[in-house]
């Protein structure tokens, strides 16, 4: 029984061992950015294998292992820069199969998890992920649209230093708002015009929960603004 | 406009005060006017989920020149209720702007009330808002006005199309009519730039006074974290005057903190140009914010 368990175990391994190869040899063999990561093959297979017993798109970590050697990271820290990217994956993989149990068996899933990752890796804190996340679900809003407000208010927070109830109170107006998504990666720009009149980071966050939360959009933000710059 | 300042702190408002404080010197030709300038700002903020939103505001200047006497200074206020009903917002605005007569101005006191009303559609605003306002100095006037504007999203472009109409009554005598068509546009690009230009006509009903075109640009970028440019452009033209000034500010925050708040070192160039007299500025400073 337990000589038929190993073996299972190591056939499974096998699977996956030449599942993960097969994207990863064939980026080594067509790329010409690969050549200088040879000497790391073993931990991005290894790496790849990680990703697939959590069950995270072996797709995504390809795309970040060709985005890294193309902008040529040292090998050393694109070693460590997929492992915590494969680290927000599982994490983002965990919260919203925790909120949207149904998503891992969309199409849409890989996407999903890049964009919970890039709101990861653009300095969202986990606490708030969840908190946004389950916030405005339970509103019925599309866990995609939720993803994107994430990715736009960590890049206002980014310039803008938001406090952690700033940046969640944001993220679930805009998520809930009426507002194109096309046109969230506008709201940085917003906040700025609102710096350059002197309004403090509270107050922008304050009138724009407050238009959004009221049925308007940019357009009436953009109203709001320079009737409060100094 | 203080009692009405007070009621609205004591309704529970909370804001964020601005503290500036800058070394600078003016060169025109070979003279050198090095001053300081002191500067306040606050402001604070109910925004009601239920009742109205309530505004306060008072900002202060006051610049001295270290050389000789010379000083000039300003100071406003201004209160503001608003309502949403449904989508329509409905204003009240009390405003209360003077400056300090010196040698080389003449000061004045206006204080201003605008009932403005912006009705809301997914695609389009449009706001109209009549206005009244008395200077009572010897130099002053009582006015009343209309300005309405429509605004409008084009991608990452937001249009102003706008026109305001005024009556004003100098008590020097007579009676003044002044015709503002005007645009404002903004770039609200998706990386952390901003540029808003506006531009206006002033047509005048007395002969005395010649039309003038006023334009107005701010463009403001964040190129790091800790780092806000900013560069502010105004200009007049008009038959027999011009004036056009320019002002780039650097400011760096000095610690990245949450939210609002803490020291900043603003870095300042200036240019003005009155009437063929160019001058030029310079400012080191100290901005704290809490």
């Amino acid at each position: 029984m337990k000589r038929r368990l190993t073996l299972s175990l190591l056939l499974c391994a096998l699977v996956l061992g030449a599942a993960t190869a097969e994207p990863l040899s064939a980026w080594f063999a067509t790329s010409a950015a690969a050549r200088a990561y040879e000497p790391i093959r073993g931990e991005l297979s290894s790496i790849l294998a990680d990703a697939g017993e959590r069950g995270v798109p072996l797709e995504l970590m390809m795309t970040r292992i060709a985005e890294g050697a193309e902008k040529r990271v040292a090998p050393g820290k694109l070693i460590l820069a997929l492992r915590k990217d494969l680290d927000n994956y599982t994490l983002v993989k965990s919260m919203i199969s925790g909120t949207s149990p149904g998503t891992a068996l969309t199409k849409e899933w890989p996407d999903l998890l890049a964009r919970g990752g890039m709101a990861l890796r653009s300095g969202m804190d986990a606490a708030t992920f969840e908190n946004v996340l389950l916030t405005s679900t339970a509103k019925a809003v599309d866990t995609r649209r939720v993803m994107d407000a994430l990715i736009t208010v960590a890049a206002v927070d980014s310039r803008m230093p938001l406090g952690g109830e700033g940046k969640r109170a944001l993220a679930v107006s805009l998520a809930c708002s009426t507002e194109k998504e096309a046109r969230f990666s506008l709201l940085s720009s917003l906040f700025l015009r609102g710096k350059s009149g002197k309004l403090g980071t509270r107050d922008l966050v304050a009138i724009t929960v407050s238009t959004l939360d009221s049925g308007g959009g940019f357009l009436q933000l953009e109203n709001e603004i320079p009737r409060r710059l100094k | 406009m203080a009692g009405l300042a007070l009621l609205a702190i004591a309704q529970g408002l909370h804001g964020e005060t601005t503290l500036d404080f800058s070394v600078g010197t003016t060169v025109s030709g070979t003279d050198y006017s090095p001053s300081c300038v002191w500067g306040m700002s606050t402001d604070a903020q109910r925004i009601g989920d239920l009742g109205p939103s309530l505004f306060f505001d008072a900002n202060a200047a006051f610049s001295r020149n270290i050389l000789d006497a010379g000083y000039s200074g300003s100071a406003d206020m201004a209160l503001s209720a608003h309502k949403l009903l449904g989508r329509t917002d409905l204003g009240l605005k009390l405003e209360a702007v003077g400056v300090l007569p010196s040698p080389s101005v003449a000061g004045s006191a206006v204080a201003a009330l605008s009932l403005p009303v912006t009705l809301n559609g997914s695609a389009l605003s449009f706001s109209i808002a009549p206005m009244l306002s008395v200077d009572p100095l010897d130099s002053g006037y009582e006015s009343a006005g209309l300005e309405s504007v429509v605004s409008f999203m084009a991608g990452d472009f937001v249009l102003k199309p706008g026109v305001g109409f005024s009556v004003i009554h100098p008590w020097s005598g007579g009676l003044e009519y002044t015709l503002k068509p005007g645009m404002e546009i903004s770039w609200y690009p998706s990386f952390p730039l901003s540029i808003a230009m506006s531009g206006e006509y002033r047509a005048s009903g007395n002969a005395l006074m010649e039309g003038s075109w006023g334009l107005d640009c701010v463009a403001v970028a964040a190129p790091a974290p800790r780092i806000l440019l900013t560069l502010k452009a105004n200009a007049f033209f008009a038959q027999t005057s011009k004036a056009v000034t320019l002002l780039l500010e650097s400011a760096f925050s000095m610690a990245k903190v949450e939210s609002n708040g803490g020291w900043s070192v603003p870095v300042q160039a200036g240019y003005v140009i009155v009437d063929d007299q160019q001058s030029f500025s310079v400012g080191l400073g100290l901005r704290y914010a809490f």
